[in-house]
């Protein structure tokens, strides 16, 4: 495979993307709200929900922050409107044997120091994330061997198995790459090391991060002077300061503030499918639910449309499968399970039910709102004649025995694209017989072998193609219960401009971000 | 006897109600507490449903009735089980003397010196969520007030004439404490049992707003103001209610604890001496 694309054509593709606000795939452009010249001397407030932990340790979470704020980019990053996989700091990349992948970096670009960025740098960069103690899921020693300089330009990725999904894992926040000085010290220093459109200049510890503007970005003028990221994890105060003018943009709005949001003229509200299903896992490998007929009265005596309505107050939609119809692995739009009482008590008596024994569900505590879909299956399920108890716990307690088999039915919810931008990861570890995740105890020899193929699919149709034929087989044998795609929601003052939602947060501040003169 | 006061009145008659409407939640509740209709959710108050209905359309009334059982019923537990065990420990430690009374004496300031919430949250992290881990909790940390009071007490009674007579005619030492020691402790320990009652109340909302109180569906006071709180500003009865049933009960048994712990102290210092008649 060869992909290359030229810088200019890369950035005016980005500024397209971003005007005519076809960045994601919910309703979350906001630059169409103001039509006034932007200032260039505006700042911005960008409330985000976590705060830094790691001392800025790329393979962490602070990563994240680090990205959203416009300081840290990769050698490739995953478009959602596209579905694939575009340029970055790299222009263009190869397979040159199953085992090797070859990225050629852009020229002419500069860290905040001044150091230009080459091959060196970004191999140091990355060694620095691959020798980490505990080491980034996306770039890790398991499944990234070396990373080499071929010359000054050419940055060679060698993995231990063939794998198509190397510009998948150089997507990853966490292979951001930071000039040398950045390593200098124990700690990571991003502090003018980064690429982005804007470099961090001071940091209140848990509290706030202030950047300026780069002004010798590779990708364009950056539109504003700076901005403070503040890390705020109370999502009530997140709420309040973006309605009250004090932030420009905050992430992640929790259900109970979307009403006051939506009605507020000076806020947009934007949306957009997370890759978070909330899934009722039904221990396949324990009676009642061994049997494919049980599995799936349980599946037709839930209300999903209720469900979504009522403890998700519309801020999630019924789900139809593993996958949110957005993804492009989906297989087309597919209809949610309706509720069908009649039907659910014919597939209990055909699979010989009786309700000897209440069976358990799980809540895990962290997710406050799980013990209120607890109560609401229990109230679907008891309408059927299946007795269930619900016990709210730890994750962290109840793991054993979930991994063990020794459970009856537990709510929780996935990321699928936690490691990287395709849910080879989730379908692998959650579902295939040796899984290390397998939760749901389902072991299907067809639904492996596909799996297994997509693993060593290059072309990424192709692999869409298999993951949906391995998500009808998940659903077909109704193997959980898929309740609500969750969604991302993020609010922004109308006057903002330029701003394209991100559903997982990994890109807010960019060069095109603007805002008129107040 | 003498005349209750005026505000005392009152308190006995909100706590009576109150204790009463719990009692008889079976036949009072006009729904079951756990009944769902979802098409109904955060429904204001109305006839149908005098307290209006919480985020699952439940009937906040019957949930609140239903719940008291549960709140009540464990700060009960946990007074009775923590009386008995500080007085046992304290007149023990009393009588005994010496390096038993030290040890035990010790071990009280220990566990009085760790904050009680702390603690129970820890046990309760490791036994687990549910009814007897949140009253194991409760119970260790508790019955150390009582420990001392009863110390002191016990001690102060001991050195009296009666018990003095009582060892002179070779009484067994249980007839001692259960005929002699005892029943001077008893206004006393009655006054802190009724303040320690509110305490409890009080933690068990607050283990339960945790989390860590009774299992969905079943309600409790604590978990229905957690339960509540995303939907305070839209549904206020349900987070006002079992705030102001908490507040009105804990007030009105520390008033009435602070009265007889008056009461019994007034008594005790009228009549010192006085020997039970029976002595």
């Amino acid at each position: 495979m060869r992909y290359s694309l030229p810088a200019s054509v890369s950035a005016g593709l980005a500024a397209l993307l971003a005007l005519t606000g076809c960045g994601f795939t919910g309703s979350g452009d906001s630059s169409a709200q103001s039509t006034q010249d932007a200032d260039k001397q505006q700042r911005i407030v960008v409330d985000n929900f976590r705060a830094p932990v790691a001392n800025w340790a790329l393979e962490s979470d602070a990563a994240y922050i680090l990205s959203l704020s416009g300081c840290l980019e990769t050698l490739t990053r995953y478009d959602e409107a596209e579905g694939k996989i575009v340029p970055s700091l790299a222009t263009e990349w190869k397979q040159s044997s199953p085992m090797e992948w070859d990225f050629t970096i852009r020229e002419g670009v500069e860290f905040q120091d001044g150091t230009p960025l080459t091959a060196d740098a970004v191999v140091g960069s990355l060694q620095r994330v691959l020798k980490a103690a505990v080491p980034a899921r996306a770039f890790n020693p398991k499944v990234v061997s070396s990373v080499t300089a071929l010359d000054g330009r050419t940055v060679r990725v060698t993995t231990p198995t063939e794998s198509p999904l190397v510009p998948y894992r150089l997507a990853s926040v966490n292979t951001g790459v930071l000039s040398p000085a950045a390593f200098e010290g124990n700690n990571v220093n991003p502090f003018g090391h980064c690429t982005g459109p804007f470099t961090p200049v001071s940091e209140k510890a848990k509290q706030s991060l202030t950047l300026d503007r780069n002004a010798n970005y590779w990708g364009g003028e950056v539109q504003l002077a700076g901005a403070e990221v503040r890390f705020v994890t109370d999502g009530a105060t997140r709420t309040t300061q973006v309605q009250t003018g004090e932030a420009d943009v905050s992430l992640s709005i929790p259900v109970s503030g979307l009403a006051a949001l939506e009605s507020d003229s000076n806020v947009k509200v934007l949306k957009a499918d997370s890759p978070r299903t909330a899934t009722l896992y039904m221990n396949n490998g324990k009676a009642p639910f061994d049997k494919v007929d049980f599995r799936k009265a349980v599946t037709s005596a839930l209300d999903l449309d209720a469900l979504a309505a009522s403890v998700y107050e519309g801020a999630a939609v019924p789900a139809s499968g593993p996958f949110a119809p957005s993804e492009p692995w989906a297989g087309g739009t597919q209809d949610a399970p309706a509720k069908d009482v009649d039907a659910a008590k014919k597939l209990l008596a055909d699979a010989g039910y009786s309700a000897d024994r209440p069976l358990e569900i799980i809540a895990i505590v962290e997710r406050a709102e799980f013990a209120d879909v607890a109560a609401v299956i229990q109230d679907n399920l008891k309408a059927v004649g299946v007795p269930v108890t619900i016990q709210t716990k730890e994750y962290a307690a109840v793991e054993p025995d979930l991994l063990a088999g020794n459970y009856d039915m537990v709510l929780s919810q996935r990321n699928r694209l936690i490691d990287i931008a395709d849910p080879i990861g989730f379908l692998t570890a959650d579902y295939t017989c040796d899984g290390t995740y397998n939760l749901s105890h389902f072991c299907n020899e067809e639904y492996d072998a596909i799996i297994a193929k997509a693993s060593t699919t290059a072309d990424s149709d192709e692999r869409y193609g298999l993951y949906a034929q391995a998500g009808r087989i998940l659903k077909d044998q109704a193997v959980n219960v898929w309740l609500v795609n969750e969604q991302a929601i993020d609010a922004v003052r109308t006057n903002l401009q330029g701003h394209t939602q991100d559903p997982l947060a990994r890109y807010v501040l960019r060069a095109q971000t603007a805002k008129p003169a107040s | 006897m003498r005349r209750l006061p005026f505000h005392l009145w009152i308190t006995c008659t909100v706590l009576a109600a109150i204790v009463l409407a719990v009692a008889l939640s079976p036949w009072l509740a006009p729904y079951p507490p756990a009944e769902q209709n979802l098409a109904i959710r955060l429904a204001a108050p109305s006839g149908a449903h005098l307290l209006g209905t919480d985020h699952l359309g439940r009937d906040t009334f019957s949930r609140l009735l239903d719940g008291g059982r549960f709140s009540l019923t464990l700060a009960a537990l946990a007074t009775v089980l923590t009386a008995l065990a500080g007085t046992a420990v304290g007149v023990l430690s009393a009588r005994r003397g010496g390096w038993l009374d030290e040890f035990l004496t010790r071990t009280n300031d220990v566990l009085l010196a760790m904050p009680e919430m702390v603690v129970a949250l820890f046990l309760v992290a490791v036994l687990g969520t549910g009814y007897h881990s949140l009253l194991l909790a409760l119970t260790v940390t508790g019955w150390t007030p009582f420990a001392r009071l009863a110390r002191s007490l016990a001690m102060d009674v001991s050195a009296r004439g009666f018990v003095e007579a009582a060892h002179v005619l070779k009484c067994p030492p249980s007839f001692i404490v259960l005929k002699h020691i005892i029943p001077h402790l008893a206004g006393p320990l009655l006054g802190q049992a009724t303040l320690r009652f509110g305490h409890f109340l009080i933690n068990v909302g607050a283990l339960s707003y945790l989390g860590l109180g009774v299992q969905p569906p079943q309600s409790d006071w604590g978990s229905m103001l957690a339960a509540a709180q995303p939907y305070a500003a839209r549904a206020p009865l349900t987070i006002l209610a079992p705030g102001l049933v908490i507040f009105a009960v804990a007030l009105s048994v520390t008033l009435l604890g602070q009265h007889l712990f008056r009461t019994s102290r007034t008594a005790a210092a009228v009549t010192p001496t006085a020997v039970p008649v029976n002595a």
